[in-house]
């Protein structure tokens, strides 16, 4: 045989079983089919929505998203609150990061408790308990405040939902520190200030950046806590899909579908790429 | 580490914003839903604190039982579902060569990256009557028939006169396949994590003492993946049973979960007293399973620290 | 050839490849009933992956392993007649002592009451009697090696596997072990087959070493054969501590002798028959310090018959090494050598000054004249 012979798979490479190999690939088709038939179905030229029956390919319906006008401000909105949200949400969890990192102090298993239980407590409780905080404070931001302040309420929501999950990778971040390295800082005249600024920040770069992609991706994501936050005025992009959803299924929400995917593909071909370019330096 | 009083300041300065963050927009919210489940709503809008119990004792009213018991099912059968399905999955991705396995890990976790109501919507698009499920398995049924058919037992319809659509939306198994999908990644990752970490020779030797594939499987490889497997089901487990819109849109109504009739009583029903013992029941059961979770998780760790 | 002289594993032939790196080059080895046998060589070449394919955990890419005469060829681990004591012993963390001791025997479906006193004896015989009910992680590193050892004996397999078996020990433990295991063997009866890395393990406890390097057998020996007639550059060196001159030069002398030149030690005459008969590559004189002489002058012994090799040096440090000192001399034609001197000797060298001139001197049957690789065609 001229192919190359491979050697025979041992006993326990369960990667190069066939039957576990099949389960691995119906799974990946199990989660991949939807999406694909999604973004295929919103090239399809047919005025009825439900993605029954191709009629032939076009992409109307991404001109037809483009210049929905409430579309488009929902998305500006998603992407705002997403930006925003993230600078707050890594500042908040860089802090945290450093003080559970940095210091003893007592009843610090109950903070760390504390600042983990947004991550775990369901959705709809955050997302119920903030609106009713929100209503019965008379917090709501008024209707006619200027973009983006209009949209306060729910990077609030964000922030809080976001911050715990920043916290969490900077940290993980922070644990490969040589604490060696501050105390060599330290012994060559930094001040506390300096060594934070010279020796730590950078350190901790690679884990500011993974921590905000991570903020980003949830706050684009949000359905749940924004559904209950967010007024008629301030409407996001899941928000007004949902809606959209609701109201009738068509090829329109299969593009807007497609566009947002395609930014999430890209957010986390970022992180990747960023990570591999870290790494090797580590 | 060092002392937070060794540098005060330092301390404050890290400690405070995130502490007044977490007690201003998190617990506080949580102590008004708690304070409201002893409320009564008074007229539209006003709710009065009167300490009653009446929310907490509706919760045992038959209709809300069934809605628990419909909740709690669904979501364990779909987290054995995901756990059956994600084991397999990880056992390929922890014995694949080291230049595949990040590729592996993408694979099962990008759609979790992807937004979740696209996810949703996805779907809703496929389990149609008339969507892209049915399609396949009406080819399936085709092919079936035409088997029959060729060795001879095409009269009899063993497989039904013609294909009838099967109804997912709408239905239970709607909503279980659903759940599956979404939080199917959430499952695999702690059981591959268990599964790295596990040392291979473990598994050698117990072939080496003359134990079969399946038997090692069975007395060796699960109970060593145990932590894994535990902590696979939590964390499927718990977004499962307060998921909110796989319901709302695969159920169409007709298969509420919690979540759901949380919801109501907030934006239509206008129960906010109820609504909110409804949602912190839902937490109570939450932090059960998790204080359930890390008390075993830190008997496991105890036990690996001890083993050096 | 009698019953009791047929080996009990022979390896035929076995080459393992992964992709295109070779792990294993064509290895034939025969190991026999009741003995000791140390697989011996540096990291990476291929003791492990020869262990593990007699275990039936690897699978050859060439060629037959047989246990007891018969081919194991697609026979899986589950099946074979050997078991093996792992590198990190491999103690099942979920089962007691006992269990881990009684999962073989479970497999093999033997009854309850054979199998409770099968699991008893066995720990008596690694002294664990009293920790049958703990779990491993309540053990010390070395119990849980005894757990490992008593877990693969209570099968009584043909040949017992041991990879590294000493390495994750402590310093003091591994020597007190050392002596055990060889007793154990000894009680039991059955081959042990023993990867090592540690040249001073191997001599110390088996009765056969088998040196690899680099996935191709170089020598299999006897520890003193190994020591005192090494085949190669690779095996001399590994095995003990011996100084080494690279011939830079040969030339056929009149009648049976040559002339080898070294930048060290000038050229030395040898007999031809001193000569290696196999190998490739440049030759190599190697004297090991046990028999190298220093002094300040050269003396031949009554016994020395072939002749003696002497190079005048300087005296450079001395190491003390409790009942004997290594010397260093300074050689004139550069580099230096080592002799292994006595207590007394070393005393009288101390009262010489750092640098003053001595003489180091061997018997020329001591100088080994080995080639770089004498497996290599």
């Amino acid at each position: 045989m001229a192919r190359e012979r491979r050697a025979p798979a041992g006993p326990f490479d369960y990667s190069r079983k066939l039957s576990l190999r099949l389960v691995f690939i119906i799974g990946a088709i199990f989660l991949y089919a939807p999406i694909v038939v999604l973004v295929i179905f919103s090239f399809n030229d047919s005025r009825r929505g439900g993605n029954v029956i191709w009629k032939g390919f076009t992409t109307k319906y991404y001109e037809k998203a483009f210049n929905n006008d409430a579309l488009v401000e929902a998305f500006i909105n998603s992407l705002a609150i997403a930006f925003i949200s993230t600078l707050i949400a890594v500042i908040l969890g860089a802090l945290t990061a450093v003080v559970l990192w940095r210091f003893r102090f007592p009843l610090k298993p109950v903070f760390e408790g504390m600042v983990s239980l947004p991550i775990v407590i369901p959705e709809i409780c955050m997302g119920v308990s903030l609106a009713v905080f929100f209503s019965s404070f008379g917090l709501y931001v008024p209707r006619d405040m200027p973009f983006p302040l209009n949209l306060t309420n729910i990077i609030i929501a964000h922030i809080t939902f976001s911050f715990p999950f920043a916290a969490m990778v900077i940290r993980t971040r922070l644990n490969s520190f040589n604490r060696e390295m501050e105390e060599a800082a330290k012994d060559l005249g930094a001040t506390e200030f300096q060594v934070f600024r010279d020796i730590l920040l950078p350190h901790m770069k690679p884990g500011l950046v993974a921590g905000a992609l991570l903020a980003f991706t949830l706050s684009l994501d949000d359905f749940v806590i924004t559904f209950f936050t967010s007024g008629p005025n301030t409407v996001t992009f899941p928000i007004k899909v949902y809606s959209m959803v609701r109201f009738s299924v068509t090829p329109e929400i299969n593009a807007a579908s497609t566009i947002l995917i395609l930014i999430t593909l890209l957010v986390t071909f970022l992180a990747m790429r960023f990570q591999s370019f870290e790494e090797p330096r580590q | 580490m060092e002392s937070y009083r060794r540098n005060f300041r330092a301390f404050l300065a890290f400690f405070t914003p995130s502490f007044a963050w977490l007690g201003l927009f998190f617990f506080v919210p949580l102590g008004i839903i708690w304070l409201y489940s002893f409320g009564e709503t008074e007229g539209l809008t006003k709710i009065r604190l009167t300490w009653t119990l009446e929310n907490y004792k509706r919760l045992l009213e038959p209709e809300i039982i069934s809605l628990f018991w419909r909740s709690v099912w669904l979501s364990v059968i779909s987290t054995a579902i995901c756990i059956v399905i994600s084991y397999p999955i990880a056992m390929v991705i922890a014995t694949a060569k080291a230049k595949w396995k990040p590729w592996l890990l993408l694979v099962i976790i990008l759609p979790f990256w992807t937004n979740l109501l696209i996810r949703t919507y996805a779907l809703l698009n496929i389990l149609g009557t008339r969507g892209r499920l049915n399609d396949l398995l009406h080819w399936l049924w085709s092919a079936g028939d035409r088997a029959l058919s060729m060795i001879g037992l095409g009269d009899y319809h063993l497989l039904g006169e013609r294909f009838v659509p099967v109804k997912f939306l709408g239905e239970p198994a709607g909503v279980m396949i659903g759940l599956v999908y979404v939080y199917l990644p959430f499952a695999v990752l702690p059981i591959y994590a268990s599964l790295e970490r596990l040392d291979r020779s473990y598994l050698e030797a117990s072939l080496d003492l003359g134990a079969s594939q399946w038997r090692t499987f069975r007395q060796i490889l699960l109970p060593l993946s145990s932590g894994g497997i535990n902590t696979a089901m939590v964390i499927t487990f718990i977004p499962m049973l307060g998921s909110f819109l796989i319901p709302d849109l695969l159920g169409r109504g007709q298969v509420d979960m919690i979540a759901n009739v949380i919801e109501r009583q907030f934006k239509s029903g206008n129960d906010w007293p109820f609504g909110s013992a409804l949602s912190l029941f839902l937490l109570y059961i939450t932090f059960i399973l998790l204080a359930l979770q890390s008390f075993h998780a830190m008997r496991q760790r105890k036990r690996e620290e001890a083993r050096g | 050839m009698n019953k009791s002289e047929s080996p009990i594993i022979s390896v035929k032939g076995v080459t393992k490849r992964f992709g295109s790196f070779t792990a294993l080059q064509d290895i034939s080895l025969d190991i026999r009933p009741g003995e000791i046998f140390a697989l011996l060589g540096p990291s990476g070449c291929g003791k492990s992956t020869l262990l593990r394919i007699i275990a039936g955990l690897e699978t050859a890419t060439e060629g037959t392993v047989a246990i007891d005469g018969q081919d194991m060829t697609g026979i899986p681990a589950n099946k074979r007649p050997v078991n093996m004591v792992f590198q990190s012993y491999a103690v099942f963390p979920h089962m007691s002592v006992a269990d881990n001791v009684a999962y073989g025997l479970k497999l093999e479906r033997r009854p309850a009451a054979e199998i409770r006193e099968k699991v008893a004896e066995a720990l008596a015989q690694v002294h664990l009697s009293d920790f049958a009910h703990r779990k491993p992680d309540q053990l010390s590193g070395g119990q849980r090696q005894r757990v490992a050892l008593a877990r693969a004996l209570v099968k009584r397999p043909k040949v017992l596997l041991l990879d590294e078996p000493l390495s994750a020990l402590d310093a003091k433990l591994r020597d007190a072990m050392r002596l055990e295991l060889v007793k154990l063997q000894e009680s039991v009866g059955v081959s042990f087959v023993i990867v090592t890395h540690d040249q001073s393990e191997a001599l110390a406890m088996a009765d056969r070493i088998a040196v690899l390097k680099d996935g191709v057998l170089r020598q299999l020996d006897s520890p003193a054969a190994l020591y005192k007639r090494p085949v190669d550059r690779f095996v001399a060196d590994f095995i003990g501590s011996i100084n080494m001159f690279a011939v830079t030069g040969r030339r056929a002398e009149g009648g049976d002798a040559a002339r080898l030149e070294t930048a060290e030690l000038g050229a030395i005459a040898v007999p031809a028959a001193h000569l290696p008969a196999a190998g490739k590559g440049a030759l190599t004189l190697a004297v090991r310090p046990e028999r190298v002489k220093v002094g300040a002058k050269a003396q031949k012994e009554a016994q020395g018959e072939g002749g003696l090799v002497s190079v005048a040096g300087r005296l450079g440090d001395v190491a003390f090494q409790g009942n004997s000192s290594i010397v260093e001399v300074l050689l004139e034609g550069g580099g230096s050598l080592s002799a292994l001197v006595s207590e007394a000797e070393a005393d009288h060298l101390m009262q010489a000054e750092s640098g003053s001139p001595i003489t180091a001197w061997w018997a020329l049957d001591d100088m080994l004249i080995l080639p770089e690789n004498a497996t290599a065609a």
